[in-house]
């Protein structure tokens, strides 16, 4: 099991580093918040694969919280490119 | 039965995982905003679905299953009404659409030159 949650956490950091690199790229305000969001759901994904490597529970509430702290970034983001524009 | 309990909880973390990574080469790859937005959407729904998932089936407790559980609700609630919400904004500031955009069902309305006629 520790290799499979290895190949698990190697992959999601793959999917982390090329969302950074899209969030570099110039781009949109929009484009941005998007690749920042795929961060975050590759580290929520990542926080309950290192929950079943450590066997440590506390890990899943930081998952719980990671969910509900992506909605609110981006619908707030939402909001200001409603008010302001791109 | 602990050994197929395992190999299911490997198979969906992995496939999980490679979806985060498919998505995030899409992000790289698609022309315009709203081609990324949509397989940006894919791996906070079906990614983070099919990885809790894995790890549901393996933590020790039943507290944390349905904690994960609830993550796992809670997080397709949610995410189609972020994207929802981003689109329109971005739909509204006017961000410039790829060449190979077919259909925009959010465009203003034809109006026509002599109403009433």
């Amino acid at each position: 099991m520790n290799a499979v949650t290895a190949v698990v956490l190697g992959l999601l950091a793959i999917a982390c580093v090329l969302c950074v690199v899209r969030a570099l790229i110039p781009g949109t305000i929009i484009d941005r918040a998007i690749a920042l969001d795929g961060v975050v759901s590759a580290i929520i994904c990542g926080v309950a694969v290192a929950a079943v490597r450590t066997g440590n529970s506390t890990y899943v509430d930081i998952a719980l919280v990671g969910g509900l702290l992506g909605f609110l970034t981006l619908s707030t983001i939402a909001r200001y490119v409603g008010r302001r524009g791109l | 039965m602990n050994a197929v309990v395992d190999v299911a909880s490997a198979v969906l973390m992995i496939a999980g995982a490679a979806i985060a990574v498919i998505a995030a080469v899409g992000l790289l790859r698609l022309p315009d905003v709203f081609a990324r937005m949509h397989v940006a959407t894919k791996p906070a729904t079906l990614g983070i679905t099919l990885c809790l998932t894995g790890a549901a089936l393996r933590v020790s407790g039943a507290s944390s299953t349905t904690k994960l559980v609830l993550a796992i609700v809670f997080q397709l609630v949610t995410t189609p009404a972020a994207g929802h919400l981003l689109g329109r904004a971005a739909h509204a500031a006017r961000a410039p659409m790829s060449e190979y955009t077919v259909v925009d069902e959010l465009r203003p309305l034809p109006v026509h030159e002599n109403p009433g006629e």
